[in-house]
């Protein structure tokens, strides 16, 4: 048996056999789907106290359908808007109620112009926090329709014939795939460009990681000098990258292999999970890309692994290698900042350009491949360079490696690091 | 006789240092052979060139019949000046792991293991993580390491620091056992006594150059003069004789003397037992420790 087999099945075994691994894998996805479901559970319990709130209405005719339009209640029962007409007679009720709110008697106020009907005067809504867009949003559309249907009303329109006007179209988007078919998609393939570029985003923080500290253990622990004597170092280099994407892979894996099994089989999740369930049914991924996801994760993997071992050999002590870890993870950052221009223009030029670049290329082509198929040439051609830089950074990593391993001591700077690729 | 190791020519300079000057060495099979010399008289430097860790500005290295160091990883032992080993094994894995990278069978790395950790006595220790141990338990781990799979050579460097005395026999019957079995067995040490009991030959470098090698018998022989000490009982008079005797020291129930030139032990023997009883007869080597400070002292270095 070779011995880089040897490093790789023992570099894998000590990791997947760490409880790290198994509650990683466990927690992960729960996570995730907690965070899907958490906005849409939360948008329903909504963490907002009722307050009350204080409407100085000058139309005198909107407060009772504002009242009515904000009839929110939380789990409790309780309206999440308690409002209220102001107390007539006030000399200044903006000065006073602003007052209330800074003492904290009211949540905020509403002044609506008298003339607001007519569009001559503004509305205002004043309270400690505005900050929450969410809610500016819905208090806006709420006033614009109330004040447009109210309008409609003084008007001499008819509401059946208003309504009829007023209906929205229901904009539906649907996706016209290569072979000339078309697909409902409202936002599936958004959901799944980003899960494909957020998935090898988080491993290569996750894994990327686990490759620079097994690289620095070999020095920390001061084994490298045996192990070198032992086998080769790209032997060892080899097996340990090798054996951390096995486990990098195994948790994907496993992960597809669920995602899989909850969507033929999970029918009948409780609540707010059937409806996210749904969602993810809709966007399941075809086996092109998924084989194209895997493809793209292995060569990424070992593109980056080769910087991270660089990084590994280069530094001596956690501390360093942290610093140095940033500057290494830049271009999977960029390329996730990135995936959002992908999504909106597949097939630009900038785009183009950028995807075709290995250091992007995992996240930027698969979100490409996931939105828009582009042309099977650029495909090839992308694969092609990502192997030959794969190819690259092994070489020049196993060089650094060699040197790095069994220096101690202070961090090269770039004549040395020259040095030692020439070296090694 | 043949040679498992030779170097020849080989040098080493460090930025500033020229930590080992152009050094020739010899070793032959099936022999102890130690390295000795002061800190920094590039000992590990040494080493570390013959295991290809580092590489020799000039010079062949020949271990094992082979220039190679991919022909012959997995016939030699190494145990760094350095010592470190995975942390997180368990002692019986990592002994399996490292013999299996030396391309022994799974079942008999295992076997191997076994064996060891009982000659050990860590058989308690087997399953526990290498981090749960002591110091000087890691250091067994680390020895058997380099051994477990049988090498023909093994390179220790300074294998006895970190023992205890009672392993520190241990380790020195081991690799006497070992020697017998056929392995050839090169190690650093300062220390004097261990090489006079272990060693079959020696080298001795200070400040990057050898100042004396060959096998042990020959290099005491040739640095210093043996004493002969007599305890015995009535009237002596034998050691007066100066074509015997160059020089003595007696109390009357021992003496010590130093031979004249071309006068075997063997001889003084004779004349003793003519005239007294004698209750010990012994030749004193010169000690190592001896020869040693007197070179070094005598190169200018201190010891």
């Amino acid at each position: 048996m070779s011995k880089l087999w040897i490093v790789l099945c023992q570099e894998y075994l000590n990791r997947v056999r760490t409880r790290g691994f198994v509650i990683g894998t466990l927690l992960f996805p729960l996570l995730m789907i907690l965070l899907m479901v958490l906005p849409a559970v939360l948008m329903n319990v909504d963490v907002e106290k009722p307050a009350r709130y204080v409407v100085v209405d000058s139309t005198g005719v909107l407060f009772a359908p504002l009242a009515a339009a904000l009839a929110d209640t939380n789990e409790a029962g309780a309206r999440l808007f308690q409002l209220e007409p102001a107390a007539s007679g006030m000399s200044d009720p903006v000065q006073e109620l602003t007052a209330d709110v800074a003492a904290d008697r009211i949540g905020g106020f509403f002044v609506l112009g008298r003339d607001l009907l007519e569009g001559n005067s503004q509305a205002a809504f004043y309270a400690k926090n505005v900050a929450d867009e969410e809610r500016n949003m819905r208090l806006r559309r709420t006033l614009d329709q109330l004040v447009r249907e109210t309008r409609i009303e003084q008007s001499d329109l008819a509401p059946d014939q208003v309504r009829e006007i007023m209906r929205p179209t229901g904009l539906h988007t649907f996706r016209v795939k290569g072979e000339g078919e078309t697909t409902a998609d409202e936002g599936h393939t958004f959901f799944l460009a980003y899960v494909f570029g957020f998935l090898f985003y988080f491993s290569m923080f996750a894994f990327g990681a686990m490759t620079l500290r097994t690289t620095l253990e070999e020095k920390t622990q001061r084994s490298a000098e045996l192990m070198v004597s032992t086998v080769r170092p790209f032997q060892l280099m080899g097996g340990k990258v090798l054996g951390v994407a096995g486990v990098a892979l195994t948790q994907m894996a496993i992960w597809f292999l669920a995602g899989a099994l909850i969507l033929t089989q999970g029918s009948g999740l409780p609540g707010g999970l059937s409806t996210v369930m749904a969602q993810i049914q809709q966007a399941a991924p075809s086996p092109f890309m998924i084989v194209s996801f895997f493809v793209f994760f292995i060569l990424g993997f070992l593109l980056y692994s080769g910087i991270y071992v660089a990084v590994g050999a280069m530094v001596a002590t956690e501390t360093e290698a942290q610093q140095l870890q940033l500057p290494a993870t830049m271009p999977i950052l960029i390329s996730f900042m990135m995936m959002f221009l992908a999504i909106r223009d597949p097939n630009g030029t900038v785009t183009t350009v950028l995807s075709l670049i290995p250091l992007f290329a995992p996240i930027l082509m698969m979100v490409r491949i996931t939105v828009l198929t582009p042309p099977a040439w650029q495909i090839l051609l992308c694969v092609a360079l990502l192997i030959a830089s794969v190819a690259g950074s092994m070489w020049l990593s196993a060089r650094i490696f060699r040197v790095g391993l069994l220096m101690y001591g202070k961090r090269p700077d770039l004549p040395e690091l020259l040095k030692w690729v020439r070296y090694g | 006789m043949t040679e498992a190791l030779r170097i020849e020519g080989v040098s080493k300079r460090y930025a500033e240092v020229q930590a080992v000057h152009p050094l020739d060495l010899s070793v032959p099979s099936a022999s102890i052979y130690g390295l000795l010399g002061p800190n920094g008289a590039g000992k590990t430097t040494t080493i570390r060139m013959v295991m290809d860790i580092i590489k020799p500005d000039t010079g062949t290295i020949t271990l094992l019949g082979s220039q190679d160091p991919d022909q012959r990883r997995d016939r030699i032992g190494y145990l760094p000046e350095e010592r470190g080993i995975y942390r997180k094994m368990k002692v019986r894995d990592l002994l399996v792991y490292f013999a299996r990278l030396r391309r022994v069978a799974t079942a008999e790395a295992r076997a191997h293991a076994d064996r060891w950790i009982d000659r050990f006595d860590l058989a308690s220790w087997a399953d526990q993580k290498i981090e749960s141990l002591s110091k000087g338990m890691a250091q067994k781990v680390q020895f058997i390491a380099t051994v477990i799979h049988r090498p023909e050579a093994v390179i220790l460097d300074e294998p006895f620091s970190g023992f205890d005395p009672v392993n520190v026999d241990l380790v020195k019957d081991i690799l006497l056992e070992l020697r017998q079995e056929g392995m050839t067995i090169i190690l650093s040490t300062h220390q004097m006594e261990t090489v006079e009991r272990l060693c079959d030959s020696i080298c001795l470098i200070n400040k990057g150059q050898k100042v004396l090698d060959g096998p042990l018998e020959r290099v005491k022989a040739e640095r210093g003069t043996k004493a002969i000490q007599v305890e015995y009982q009535g009237t002596a008079t034998f050691f007066r004789d100066r074509s015997l005797v160059e020089s003595f020291d007696d109390t009357g129930r021992f003496v010590e003397m130093w031979p004249a030139a071309g006068v075997a032990p063997q001889q003084i023997l004779e004349a003793a037992v003519r005239e007294v009883k004698i209750s010990r007869f012994q030749l004193m080597e010169p000690s190592l420790h001896r020869i040693f400070v007197d070179t070094v002292r005598q190169q200018g270095g201190e010891a």
